[in-house]
């Protein structure tokens, strides 16, 4: 097919065909299909060659993607989608194919072998040999399954196609069917060259048997009715059946029934049936003569123009003789006309109701089918045969398959048993409506894919800062915990401090008072020990100034003056960095016991 | 045997949303993925073991699965379910919720569910891998 010619049929381009099913195969999703969600590696995608092979070869009835649902196989998402695809097209093209069932079941199996060529190489799945012949098979729409040597030959043909594509799918190659359709189209040639000639003979045959049989009816037809319940002398009936009959067939044949001889020979059979029945033409004698005069030559002038010679001599001798009865007034013998003749005729013939162009023109050359099934019987409306008014049924190679009268074809028609089939739709026709069809449906979902995409990674990072800020929430709280609890110790420590600085300071305060007695009780001679290192400094109170409160102690010699306010011996006293001593013995005891103290602590 | 999609329009082929019950408005992907679902918790008082079973989605969108089971679920019931993608992801620990459960004609279910947010759960991880296989050609 030229690139114009394709141009002008709106034919998609291939490349642009094949580059939108490469994208299908890769991108397309449809419900309830055995996909995977994931990836699949490479090296994971299952070999599904030797089970479509095996399908092949067993030229099993079910569609790939009911074969991929039935195995427990992770498949790739091309080979789903093939698998699809090949479903897809084959099942629309063998349905608007017209092709007889069982033909169609044959090619249906073809889905095998395009689901295994799309996953492996979709650029050559559909090239031009494998779509020419596809198409090719179109011309076996009237194939029908008759058991018979032709209906035969192409289910022959067919395991050739079987045998060629079980070697594409064990050579992985696509050779081997590509050859059997070259060869497929280069046979298919000759058959049609054939089927022209056989059509061309069949033509003429039958046109010529048409226009035979319509002479011999037409004729008939005119004679029968002519005769029809007629008593007439046996003379003129043997005349009119002997060889007036012939005279009429030959008129019609040569120049139809519209001609004039047709006219002429009609009108004379008339006169021959008046002039033999009496109820006719007894009481006209003056008609009778003259009609009697001339009918002799007239009929001998129409045998001869029609026939081409001369009427046999003595050929009307009969009704010559019964005319001459007849002037004489004798009676004649008469008998049923056509006793003892088996005329089949049908007037039916003499006025002929013929189709118009117009309704010829909607059925002639067109598919015809009855039955339904694997029993339908499929004829092609192959020519109209306007003698016999009858169609001629043939099997589209020339074959004929019969003849039917119009008026019955209408009437199957009509009643539903002969349906016309539908008009056929090309391979190429389907390859780019389903191509198309399944590239918009994919685009649309690559658009709706890459936004669900986009929201669900949204909806992630929407999540993840929210479980973000959960954390951090808590962390903020645990953390404010932590603080309120170090903000409780701290305030429980402050308070205890303040506690224990309160305590302090009460214990101060009572040893403050006991020292401020203590001081007060002293009198003169009281003694103090002041703490050192080594022994403790015995002083006695040797001044007591009440005025500025001034207190002077001095050692045993009376030297070593110290001098203390009562408020810094008291502080001092507080600070047990003096003591008051009481008595003098209770003083050695202690001091004794102080000593030995310090000196055990020092060693 | 029923042909599949050969009958549908474009509009169908694209949007499942009128060919199932459940309300999801998602986009959903086609495709199988391994689902595992605890349909009966192990009880620690009696010794009874946890009852799974495992199935494979019909679609799955990010927050809804569709598969078909060898039971009937219990509409409503909250359920731990584990999601294979594909042998080099996941799986996934999610919690999903029933939302319907339809019978189909081979005796067996058709089951919507519902993926629930909650911690404690892949649901980033499972919202990640989605986005990525929405995303992939």
């Amino acid at each position: 097919m030229s690139v114009t010619s394709k141009k002008n049929r709106g034919i998609l381009d291939d490349t642009l065909v094949m580059q939108k099913v490469t994208e299908i195969l890769s991108g397309i999703r449809i419900p309830d299909l055995p996909y995977p969600v994931g990836s699949v590696e490479a090296d994971q995608v299952a070999d599904w060659r030797p089970l479509l092979l095996s399908c092949w070869n067993e030229q099993r009835n079910e569609t790939v993607t009911h074969l991929l649902n039935s195995v427990s196989i992770t498949w790739s998402v091309r080979q789903v989608n093939a698998a699809y695809i090949a479903d897809r097209i084959m099942d629309v093209f063998l349905q608007t194919s017209g092709l007889h069932l069982v033909l169609a079941q044959q090619l249906a199996r073809l889905r095998f072998y395009i689901a295994w060529r799309l996953s492996e190489d979709s650029e050559s799945t559909f090239d031009s040999r494998v779509r020419d012949w596809l198409d090719s098979l179109v011309e076996w729409r009237g194939w029908s399954d008759t058991g018979g040597r032709s209906s035969k030959v192409l289910l022959d043909q067919l395991q050739g196609m079987i045998i060629a594509v079980s070697a594409s799918f064990q050579q992985e190659s696509i050779e081997p069917f590509e050859q059997f359709c070259m060869q497929w189209e280069a046979d298919s040639v000759t058959r049609n060259q054939r089927s022209e000639k056989l059509r061309q003979r069949l033509l003429e045959s039958e046109c010529g048997i048409a226009r035979q049989t319509r002479a011999e009816q037409t004729a008939r037809a005119a004679v029968g009715r002519a005769l029809r319940n007629r008593q007439l002398p046996v003379e003129v009936s043997r005349f009119v059946l002997d060889h007036w009959l012939a005279v009429l067939r030959q008129v019609v044949l040569s120049t139809g029934q519209d001609g004039e001889d047709w006219r002429h020979a009609n009108k004379l059979l008339e006169w021959l049936v008046w002039i033999g029945d009496p109820s006719l033409s007894d009481g006209n004698t003056d008609r009778l003569y003259h009609v009697g005069e001339q009918i002799g030559d007239r009929i001998s002038a129409v045998w001869d123009r029609v026939l081409g010679r001369a009427m046999p001599a003595g050929a009307l001798s009969g009704v010559e003789s019964v005319i001459v009865s007849r002037l004489r007034g004798e009676g004649l013998q008469l008998a049923p006309a056509l006793e003892g003749r088996n005329l089949d005729y049908d007037e039916s013939w003499l006025a002929v109701a013929v189709p118009s162009a117009g309704d010829l023109a909607t059925v002639k050359g067109q598919w015809f089918v009855e039955g339904k099934g694997a029993n339908e019987q499929r004829r092609h409306f192959f020519e109209f045969l306007d003698d016999t008014n009858e169609v001629l049924w043939t099997n589209g190679f020339g074959v004929k398959l019969g003849s039917m009268p119009w008026r019955e074809f209408v009437q199957q028609r009509n009643s539903g048993n002969l349906r016309l089939l539908p008009p056929i739709r090309r391979f190429n026709d389907v390859l780019s409506d389903t191509v198309e069809t399944l590239f918009t449906v994919h685009v649309k979902q690559q658009t709706q894919r890459q936004e669900a995409a986009r929201l669900a990674r949204e909806q992630a990072d929407a999540l993840r800062k929210k479980v973000e800020a959960a954390e951090a929430q808590k962390r903020e709280e645990i953390e404010a915990q932590r603080l309120a609890l170090e903000r409780e110790r701290e305030e429980e420590a402050r308070r205890q401090r303040e506690e224990r600085e309160a305590e302090a300071l009460r214990v101060r305060r009572e040893r403050e008072m006991e020292a401020r007695r203590a001081v007060d009780n002293l009198k003169l001679g009281g003694w103090i020990a002041l703490r050192s290192e080594d022994t403790p400094i015995r002083l006695k109170l040797a001044v007591k100034i009440a005025a500025t409160r001034k207190l002077v102690f001095v050692d045993r010699l009376g030297l070593n003056r110290t001098e203390y306010t009562e408020q810094a011996l008291v502080d001092e006293i507080v600070e047990e960095r003096v003591r008051v001593l009481t008595s003098a013995a209770e003083f050695d005891d202690t001091l004794s016991r102080v000593v030995g103290r310090i000196r055990v602590g020092k060693s | 045997m029923t042909e599949v999609g050969h009958s549908m329009t474009n509009d169908q082929l694209v949007d499942e949303s009128n060919t199932s019950p459940d309300l999801r408005t998602e986009y959903r992907l086609c495709g199988r993925a391994s689902v595992v679902l605890e349909l009966e918790a192990a009880d620690g008082d009696s010794g009874a073991q946890a009852r799974v079973a495992e199935y494979l989605t019909k679609d799955v969108s990010p927050h809804g699965i569709r598969l078909e089971t060898s039971e009937p679920l219990q509409v409503g019931a909250l359920l731990p379910t584990t999601v294979r993608l594909d042998a080099s992801s996941g799986p996934y620990d999610l919690v999903t919720e029933v939302i319907w459960c339809k019978p189909q004609s081979n005796a067996r279910w058709t089951v919507g569910l519902r993926v629930v947010e909650s911690d404690g759960t892949s649901m980033i991880e499972w919202l990640d891998a989605l986005a990525s296989a929405l995303a992939a050609e």
